[in-house]
């Protein structure tokens, strides 16, 4: 018995394993593999059905808090449905109820984080932080090329010009020259362009003794802040704000209260850019109606390169 | 209604897919693809839905008379064909570039307007067209015509297909596993390009070109800024259509192609809005291979840049660059070619991009003033400055996206990482489910992103 299972065992160690069974394994992998490739085709489609309905669903059910009573907008008739306003609501009324508005906007600063570097987070809390648009463009229409007249001679994007019109104690008004800015050295100095653009306007009824204009002459990025500070206590103030901004370090200050006006830092070698805060003093009041506020002003770089 | 608004993405495509899914009939996904088209096509401007109404019965009735005619009466059939072209051609002229109506009696409000009217009459036209050339029967039951002339998947960035193509995915489709997965993932990439690449680049754009400061870098980088802009936002929304139609069912031609060295400013041109390019191309008759009638192909391509230069845009700068194009293009057919196919990749690779910033870049500029400025700043002449802190800035605030950016259009680049990626996961089973996972994570990163970054600027 022993001496048979010997030979057996010798004639089969003998035998030597045909190509085709490699070929076989190598079969049974490609087919495993197959099956693979369809289980995960199938892990991924339920994975993103699941994203897919959960987000419509979420968006379509769940009510950004802000309840929208008007159904008289909401009414439908042939006038409404031709005039394409009954359409233009409902899709007013699916973006307003959007979920969580805030905290997408909020979501949507914090991936911007992984874009790059120097993104930031706006401060809720500092009057940075704007719930009506994020990041919008400055001027996408405009274009610089286009322009014939761009012999502003050094008066360019970045100069900021701080003027402030002065009255003498007799109430006349003292002209300041223009100072002409420009790049110390020229040639390849980066200048501060900020990106948004934000005109501020602010305006007292009573008492213009004192007028400050502070504009930023960067065309579209242009900042315009004019205020007549005036003495009485009733003030009447009105902002624009046309996109926020993203402005230049402080190098002047604008007018307070009390001070006249507010000149520009000319010293130094870079005077080019001057801070233009959106915040004009106590005078400046953000009116009731305004969505938006004016970005504090960014750091503006100088001659970098 | 566009394909990156919220309310098409998680309204009214959700809705129609669900509502497909629960016949199996094509007849019954037809009619639920048609009510939901109508509604994208139309929505804000239900002018436009009697307008389709109105020109689709005028492209049928004229089909089946053509059909009919084209053997007897060939001359009719002809007039009938230019006929249906004119009709075609007024509709996009008056619909679709009515801003050159402004201040006339045909001068219409924008949300009169409806979207894609540029391929709502080219594929109107080419059925007329392909009957006439025998190419196709016409069709008689209309509701297959109104299915391949309205599908909100064709709508805003092509393809434009020929009903031909489509006849059969019309009549018979299923809808299965497959595709379903295949369409949302390239739904989904395609809404990333779309919504994140496009906006990044056209953020660059501005801080170069759109400030009032000229500077050299500004006009490299903002122009460069300005093709990627545009080729990311085409192609998204091409992707997007493409899985649209997938989830529907239908499996559409591609409408862009990678962009290849060796292939020269002739194969870049083919290779954006593909089958536009073809269609105008089919129409002067210079798509065969016939090498013995250079010449004319040449002198053909010439007119095909201007055909479709004055499709995208009636001005005189979308005419003078288009026919820029079509003149290297004949120029390339007679005698480039084989001078440039000597040259190294990279050298090629110089050309494409020089060529393409001095034709195309003469569509952002309304005049032959900026555009001479523009050409100037390139090489630093009349620029102050090198840099705007401005262009800096954004670069370096989407330094990562620019980076993915680059890696998917550079065909080089982006082959060696798909084909790592197969390498490694045809190592064991381990290896190919870490892609996998890695691919669906992904995909699911890049819905989310996009789908905040909507919401956000909602």
């Amino acid at each position: 018995m022993e001496k048979n299972f010997s030979k057996l065992k010798a004639e089969a160690d003998r035998i030597v394993l045909p190509d085709e069974c490699e070929e076989n394994d190598r079969a049974v992998r490609y087919l495993a593999l197959e099956t693979g490739v369809g289980h995960y085709d199938n892990l991924n489609l339920l994975i993103m059905a699941v994203l897919f309905i959960f987000v419509s669903v979420a968006f379509l059910a769940v009510n950004g808090g802000r309840i929208n009573n008007d159904d008289d907008e909401f009414a439908f008739s042939m006038k409404t449905l031709m005039s394409g306003e009954f359409t233009k609501t409902i899709e007013e009324k699916y973006i307003s109820e959007l979920p969580i508005p805030d905290e997408m906007k909020r979501a949507g600063e914090y991936v911007s984080l992984l874009y790059g570097f120097g993104n930031k987070l706006s401060e809720k809390e500092s009057g940075n932080y704007s719930t009506a648009s994020s990041d919008p463009l400055p001027d996408s229409d405009h274009n610089a090329f286009d322009r014939d007249d761009d012999d502003d001679q050094g008066l360019s994007e970045n100069a900021v010009t701080t003027r402030a019109v002065k009255t003498d104690k007799d109430g006349n008004t003292v002209t300041e020259p223009d100072s002409v800015e420009t790049a110390p050295g020229g040639g390849t100095t980066a200048v501060s362009r900020p990106p948004l653009t934000a005109s501020t306007t602010s305006v007292s009824e009573e008492d213009d003794d004192e007028e400050t204009t502070t504009t930023n002459n960067e065309a579209p990025s242009v900042t315009t802040t004019t205020t007549t500070t005036g003495t009485s206590a009733t003030t009447e103030s009105t902002t624009e704000t046309s996109e926020t901004s993203e402005t230049s370090e402080s190098d002047t200050e604008t007018s307070e209260p009390d001070t006249e006006t507010s000149e520009p830092d000319t010293s130094g070698p870079d005077t080019e850019t001057t801070e233009v805060p959106a915040e004009t003093g106590p005078v400046t009041d953000t009116g009731p109606d305004t969505d938006t506020e004016p970005e504090q002003p960014e750091n503006s770089e100088g001659p970098a390169e | 209604m566009t394909y990156t608004d919220l309310i098409f993405l998680f309204g009214l495509f959700p809705v129609s897919a669900v509502l497909s899914l629960l016949d199996r009939s094509s007849e019954y996904k037809n009619m639920i693809l048609i009510i939901t088209s109508l509604l994208f096509f139309s929505w804000g401007r239900p002018f436009a839905v009697c307008l389709i109404f109105l020109t689709l019965f005028a492209d049928w009735a004229i089909g089946m008379a053509v059909g009919s005619m084209r053997e007897k009466a060939r001359p009719a059939a002809l007039l009938l064909t230019a006929l249906d072209g004119v009709m075609n051609l007024a509709m996009m002229l008056i619909f679709g570039h009515n801003y050159l109506f402004e201040g006339t009696k045909l001068g219409l409000e924008a949300v009169m307007l409806p979207i894609g009217m540029g391929y709502y009459s080219l594929r109107g036209f080419s059925y007329v067209h392909d009957v006439f050339r025998g190419k196709i029967r016409a069709e008689k039951n209309v509701f297959c015509l109104m299915t391949y002339a309205v599908s909100f998947h064709l709508m805003c960035a092509g393809p434009v297909v020929h009903y031909g193509d489509m006849e059969g995915q019309i009549r018979s489709r299923e809808v299965n596993t497959d595709k379903l997965n295949a369409g949302l993932n390239r739904l989904i990439w395609g809404m990333g390009k779309a919504v994140i690449l496009s906006d990044v680049f056209m953020k660059i754009r501005a801080a170069g070109l759109n400030g009032d400061e000229i500077t050299t870098m500004g006009c490299w980088l903002g122009m460069l800024a300005f093709f990627a802009q545009y080729y990311f936002m085409f192609t998204g929304l091409c992707d997007m259509s493409r899985g649209l139609s997938l989830v529907g069912g239908f499996v559409l031609p591609v409408n862009y192609r990678d962009i290849e060295a060796d292939e020269l400013f002739t194969g870049l041109v083919k290779t954006y809005n593909t089958t536009v390019v073809s269609f105008f191309s089919d129409l002067l008759g210079i798509t065969g291979n016939n090498n013995t009638n250079k010449v004319r192909t040449a002198v053909g391509a010439v007119f095909c840049g201007a055909l479709v230069g004055l499709w995208y845009q009636v001005s005189p700068a979308y005419i003078i660059v288009g026919t820029a194009a079509g003149l290297l293009v004949c120029a390339e057919q007679l005698f480039l070619k084989d001078i440039l196919a000597k040259l190294h990749a990279v050298v090629k690779y110089i050309y494409l991009v020089l060529a393409s910033l001095f034709i195309f870049g003469g569509l952002e500029f309304h005049s032959i003033y900026g555009y001479r400025k523009w050409v100037l700043g390139l090489m630093g002449v009349g620029t102050k400055y090198t840099l705007s802190v401005a262009l800096r800035d954004a670069v370096m605030h989407n330094y990562v996206l620019i980076l993915i950016a680059f890696c998917i259009v550079c065909t080089p680049v982006r082959k060696m990482i798909t084909g790592g990626a197969d390498k490694f996961s045809a190592r064991n089973r381990k290896a190919y489910s870490a892609v996998r996972a890695v691919k669906t994570l992904s995909t699911a990163a890049v819905f989310i992103v996009s789908v905040i970054t909507l919401a956000a600027a909602a």
